[in-house]
This record gives structure tokens, C-alpha cells and sequence, in this order.
């Protein structure tokens, strides 16, 4: 049982997280101000959003490159159209609209891949071109600073503060929105027919469509998940940044991924849990924003991330290969 | 006829799009578009693209893919640019800029190694593992030139503006590699372990091929061509970036689908990228004289690659579509330590199991 646990991917990155956390703490004293880790509670809450949509899929076996794109434009489309309408009422709709223009887009993405059959590293690598160039081109390219409705006053909604060293520092209530979304879909992969049925099809389509699995339906499910949850962490992006900056959380698709992978999520589908990507995407921004405090450039940031996604890949394959030699099993001999 | 470098109707079909987008584009543009001048413009400008466009369709033989190639292409000619400015001053324009080459080239051997390695040792699928070197190798190069532009000393212009005999040079350089890959893969030993590896791995292990070896030699191609486009960026721009070509990734995969080549790997005809190139540089080339004015026209020409490669994705999949093929929605191939693509639905052949 110890064993068990020992190995399992969650504990190992759990193992990881801390020692980071103790080395950039030794380094650098002022990781632990509760200013810096609510930092990273806030940084964490777009990445962490999209982790989720992209577990998902990746669960299924499909991947979904686009959901950066997915993100900024229906965050950018959603303030466009309330700032037309002079909107000036609450929060939640503003969130449920910018959701609602990103499920339109996973589905975009659900009928080309499951409909035309295509591999959907290539259709969402083209949605992401597509959604990223048609947004700058024909919606705007114009960095908005008035948020409409009552979006500022969102972005500046703490859920406590606590004043440490003479500091105030405060907790947004979007980390908490992040882990109630984080908590619902771990309970609904665990514990509903739909979260088993994606574990199914991605393990084996043909067994799970035996076994009664409406495997087109599951497929759609996935991806308009993605896209609907892509919508809101574009929403919270905006809320964050107190702008709607059609140039932001471009080119964040590769911290998404690597975070996921990291997390255990098998490319080839069938695994993947929620505490692990979770795992995955605190380490991913605990590194990204502490790498100046500990003194490296913040330019070497992607190189890291990178580094992350071959490791969160190379490390589990190599385990694997290993015992497959262990086991006997010659494949290549 | 051999089907594994596809139909013929496919080459009559390139050729009548080239022809029909030339005809199409000089009705609408008659001063501007059949002349010397753009068409020789058009052929220097296809160079980056086309040789990207190789690295894609010679991985998607082998039945993988190479993402990181713009940012192998973008690391090459920042290592050349730094090697000819610091070069020059001590040994001259030529000798560095033969130094710079072969820093560039080498930034593309390395690159191509690290990639040909994990994949084929650690039997990890190529879209991960690429994706995280695209990383890797973008930033690096973010973090050695802090994101800034580096600039050349113009000794590279030749390859960038020069012509010979009327045809730019970068052309030349372009024709020759295809010349060169068109020969390798469809002459030699190489080339044949290339289609065959790409058709099935499995069976390729079967017939005791060194399936590590030819993985790691194409990933080292692909790398090196990566890093030929990016000394053509540098020679045509005289200056480097980690964040040129952004939208050449995808330009490249259009290139390789029109191409023909099929991505799960076994089926194309690399000569062809000529005439997908030819094409794409024709719409490229239609976009501008259209938006030239407008300031949104790079997004819009973004867009439209989008548009156009899930368009041309979805057309050759009807068309060359023959039914089996019913997992194309998995982001991949089933490789892996699997091995063998789902595609076949064939049960699982006999492992050859060692007593332990």
C-alpha cells in the first residue's frame, strides 16, 4: 500500500513540488511571503482552467491545441458584445456568455474531428491559427480597459486578506472558483457514466462502443467541455488583467499541455486524473514565477517549460521500457 | 503503379491547381502578376516554406511529425548571426560566414538528435515530445538573446537576394534538396525503410530493421533542413528572432497535406512539395496584392491558412479516404510502445517473449 502510493505520479510530483518549493525557499526568503504563493494562486487560475478542458480530451484520446485561441476570443467576443449592449449587470453572465462562445468553438472542433475523421493535433493546430488570425483580423485589435458590467468589481474581489511583514496580501476568490470547477470534474470523471465513458473510449473505442458507449457523443462531450471551460478561464484572464487584451494567453497552449502531460495524462488516452494535472499546473506557474526570484532571467521561462513537457513524457516511457525488459517482453530484438 | 507514392491523378490534380491559380491570378492582376519580376520574387520567397514543408513531409513518411522545426529554423540562424558577428572582424567575410553555416547546420544536427533520440529510444509519441523541444530550443534562444533581434552583417545576401542566370539562388538551393530527398527516398535502401517504417513499424521490427537508426537519421534530417530554411531567413531579412515564421508551422503542415503525404506515415511523393509550394506561395502571394494595404492583413492571412488546411485535410480525406482508416480522429497513430496504428484492427501478433 505504501508502495503503491510511493509510486504513483501524483505523490512523485507532490514530492517534486515540495522540494522546489524548500530549494526557491532557501534561495530566496520571500517565496514564502503569503504575498508570492497567493501569486501563484492567482497566475495558476487561467492555466488551471484550461488544464481541465484540455484533461478532458486528452482523456478521450483526442488532443486540443486550441484552446489558447478558444480562450482569448470568446473572453475578447464576450466583452465586444456586453460593451455594444452597455451591459451593466452581474458577473455570472458575463462568465456564462463567454462559456457559451467557447462551447461554439469546441463543437467547431468536435464536428471537424469526429466528422471528417482528421487527426485533431492538425485540425486544432488549424482552429488555432484560424480562431487566433480571424479574432485580430475581424474583431479587434484594440487592448479594452473598460470591463463591462460588473467585471472590475469581480477582479477585485478578495476571498481574505492577511497582512504579513507589513504587506498586504489577499486571495482572489478566482483560485476558489479554480478548485470548485477542479473538485466537480473530479467527482464527475470518479463517479458519473459520462467521466467513466471517456476513460472508456479512450482506452479502447471499439470495446467502450461495444459495451453500449455512444462513442461520437462522448468525443463532443469532451471537446465542448474544453471549449466551454477555455471560455471562462479567458473570462477570468480578463478579470485579472482588468482588460480584455486580445494578445494575451496567446502561445499559453504549450504550458497547458505540458502541465496536463506532466500530470500524468497519457497522450494515447485512457488516464489522466485531476489532483495530477492540478499537481501539474503548480509546478508549471510555481517555476514560472519564481524563476526571478531565485535569479534566472525570466526569458529562460519557456525553456523550462519545455524541459517540463519532455520530462512529464520521457520519464514514464522510460519507466515502461524498463520493465518491459524487466518482464521479458523484446519487442525490438 | 506503385501506390505507396500515391495516385497519378494527385500530380495531375497539383499540377492544374498550380496552373489554374497562375491563370486565375495574372486575369486578375494582368500588369502586375505574369511578370519576370513577381515570379521571380514568388520563387525566392518559397525557399523557408518549401524547406520547412520538406522536414514536415519527410517525418510524416516515417509516420511522425516535427513541430519544433521553425523553432530549430529560428535557433539556427540567431547561432549563425552571432557566429558571423563575432567572426568577422578576425577572419572575414567568407571564412566566417562558412563558420556561421556550420554553426546553423549544426544547431540543426543537434536539434535533430535530441528529437530522433527520445523518440526512437523512449518509443514516446513525436507530437509531445516535439512540442516540449520546440520549447526546449525556443527558449533557449529566448533566453540567449533575452527575446531581442540579432542581426547579420550582410554576408549572407547572396543566398538572400542573389540570382543565377535569372533563377534567385534560395530557389536553387531549395531545388537542389528536393532534387537531393526526391532521390533518397525513393532510390535507396534508406528511403524504402523510410516508406516501410512509416506503413508499419511493427512489421519493420519483423523484417530486423534498425527502425532506432532510420528514426534518428530522418529526425536529423529534418533538423538540418530546419535549420537550411533559417539561414534563408537570415539571408533574405539579414536579421534573426525567436519569433519570426510564427505562422510557418502551419504553413508547412498545408504545404505537406497538399502534398499529399499521408501523416500516419507509408504514403507520398516528396517531389511534389515543388508544386504545393508553388501554389501556396501563389495564395500567399494573391493575399497580399488583395490586403497589401489593409493592417489586418497578416491575421487575415493567418485565418486563412487555418481555413485552408482543415478545407484541404478534409478534401483529401474524402477523396483518398479508403474506409479503413475509421481512427483518424485520435490525435495519432496508436504507436507508442503499442507499436502497431489501430488502424488495421488486426489482433495482436505474437511478441517474441525471452524467458526470463
Amino acid at each position: 500500500m505504501i508502495r503503491r502510493i510511493m509510486s504513483s505520479r501524483e505523490s512523485l510530483l507532490a514530492a517534486v513540488v515540495v522540494a522546489l518549493a524548500v530549494v526557491f525557499g532557501l534561495v530566496a526568503p520571500q517565496f514564502f511571503s503569503m504575498a508570492h504563493l497567493f501569486g501563484i494562486g492567482r497566475s495558476s487560475v487561467v492555466i488551471g482552467i484550461m488544464a481541465l478542458g484540455l484533461l478532458v480530451v486528452l482523456i478521450t484520446g483526442g488532443i486540443d491545441v486550441s484552446v489558447s485561441a478558444t480562450a482569448v476570443a470568446s473572453m475578447y467576443i464576450a466583452t465586444v458584445v456586453l460593451t455594444e449592449m452597455d451591459y451593466q449587470g452581474p458577473f455570472v453572465v458575463a462568465a456564462l456568455l463567454a462559456g457559451l462562445i467557447g462551447g461554439v468553438f469546441g463543437l467547431v472542433n468536435a464536428v471537424l474531428v469526429s466528422l471528417l475523421k482528421l487527426p485533431s493535433l492538425i485540425v486544432t493546430l488549424g482552429t488555432l491559427t484560424l480562431v487566433r488570425g480571424g479574432l485580430l483580423a475581424f474583431v479587434g485589435t484594440e487592448r479594452l480597459r473598460e470591463l463591462p458590467g460588473q467585471m472590475s468589481e469581480f477582479s477585485a474581489a478578495q476571498v481574505f486578506s492577511v497582512t504579513s511583514a507589513g504587506r498586504q496580501a489577499s486571495l482572489h476568490i478566482s483560485v476558489l472558483i479554480l478548485a470548485v470547477l477542479a473538485a466537480m470534474l473530479a467527482w464527475a470523471l470518479r463517479s458519473t457514466n459520462w467521466g467513466r465513458s471517456l476513460y472508456a473510449v479512450g482506452d479502447n473505442e471499439d470495446a467502450a462502443s461495444r459495451l453500449g458507449v455512444s462513442v461520437t457523443r462522448v468525443r463532443f462531450s469532451a471537446f465542448v467541455l474544453a471549449g466551454v471551460l477555455a471560455g471562462l478561464a479567458g473570462v477570468m484572464s480578463a478579470s485579472l488583467n482588468r482588460a480584455a487584451d486580445p494578445f494575451t494567453i496567446v502561445g499559453m497552449e504549450m504550458d497547458v499541455l505540458a502541465a496536463v502531460v506532466l500530470g500524468g495524462a497519457l497522450v494515447t488516452g485512457g488516464r489522466g486524473t485531476v489532483l495530477g494535472t492540478m499537481l501539474g499546473v503548480l509546478l508549471i506557474t510555481m517555476v514560472g514565477a519564481s524563476l526571478v526570484l531565485v535569479g534566472i532571467p525570466s526569458a529562460w521561462r519557456q525553456a523550462f517549460v519545455g524541459l517540463f513537457l519532455i520530462l512529464g513524457v520521457g520519464v514514464p516511457a522510460l519507466r515502461q521500457r524498463r520493465m518491459e525488459r524487466a518482464r521479458g517482453v523484446v519487442v525490438s530484438a | 503503379m506503385d501506390t505507396r507514392f500515391g495516385s497519378r491523378q494527385h500530380i495531375v490534380a497539383l499540377g492544374a491547381l498550380v496552373a489554374a491559380l497562375f491563370v486565375g491570378l495574372s486575369i486578375l492582376a494582368p500588369s502586375t502578376y505574369p511578370t519576370t519580376r513577381n515570379i521571380a520574387s514568388m520563387a525566392s520567397q518559397m525557399a523557408p516554406i518549401g524547406l520547412l514543408a520538406l522536414s514536415i513531409a519527410l517525418t510524416f513518411l516515417l509516420g511522425g511529425i516535427d513541430l519544433s522545426i521553425v523553432a530549430v529554423a529560428n535557433a539556427s540562424a540567431i547561432a549563425a548571426a552571432l557566429t558571423i558577428g563575432a567572426l568577422e572582424p578576425q577572419l572575414g567575410a567568407v571564412l566566417a560566414a562558412l563558420v556561421g553555416i556550420t554553426a546553423a547546420i549544426a544547431v540543426g544536427i543537434v536539434a535533430g538528435l535530441i528529437n530522433g533520440t527520445l523518440i526512437s529510444f523512449l518509443r514516446v509519441h513525436p507530437i509531445p515530445i516535439t512540442l516540449g523541444t520546440l520549447g526546449l530550443f525556443a527558449g533557449v534562444s529566448t533566453g540567449i538573446t533575452g527575446g531581442s533581434t540579432v542581426y547579420g552583417t550582410g554576408s549572407l545576401n547572396g543566398l538572400g537576394s542573389g540570382t543565377f542566370l535569372g533563377i534567385p539562388i534560395s530557389f536553387l538551393v531549395f531545388a537542389l534538396v528536393v532534387a537531393t530527398l526526391a532521390f533518397v527516398t525513393t532510390r535507396t535502401r534508406f528511403g524504402f525503410r523510410v516508406y516501410s517504417i512509416g506503413a508499419s513499424e511493427k512489421v519493420s521490427r519483423f523484417a530486423r530493421m534498425n527502425v532506432e537508426r532510420v528514426q534518428i537519421l530522418t529526425y536529423i534530417m529534418s533538423g538540418v533542413l530546419a535549420s537550411v530554411a533559417g539561414l534563408v531567413m537570415l539571408a533574405g531579412t539579414n536579421a534573426a528572432n525567436v519569433s519570426f515564421g510564427s505562422s510557418f508551422l502551419i504553413q508547412a503542415i498545408l504545404v505537406a497535406v497538399l502534398t499529399g503525404v499521408d501523416a500516419y506515415g507509408g504514403r507520398g511523393r516528396i517531389a511534389l512539395v515543388v508544386l504545393s509550394v508553388a501554389a501556396m506561395q501563389q495564395v500567399q502571394t494573391g493575399i497580399n496584392m488583395s490586403l497589401g494595404r489593409w493592417t489586418g492583413a497578416n491575421f487575415a492571412a493567418e485565418f486563412g491558412w487555418g481555413v485552408l488546411l482543415i478545407a484541404v485535410l478534409g478534401i483529401s480525406q474524402r477523396l483518398g479516404g479508403d474506409g479503413s482508416r475509421t481512427t483518424g480522429w485520435r490525435f495519432w497513430k496508436n504507436g507508442g510502445s503499442e507499436g502497431e496504428p489501430d488502424r488495421q484492427r488486426t489482433p495482436e501478433p505474437e511478441r517474441s517473449v525471452s524467458p526470463s
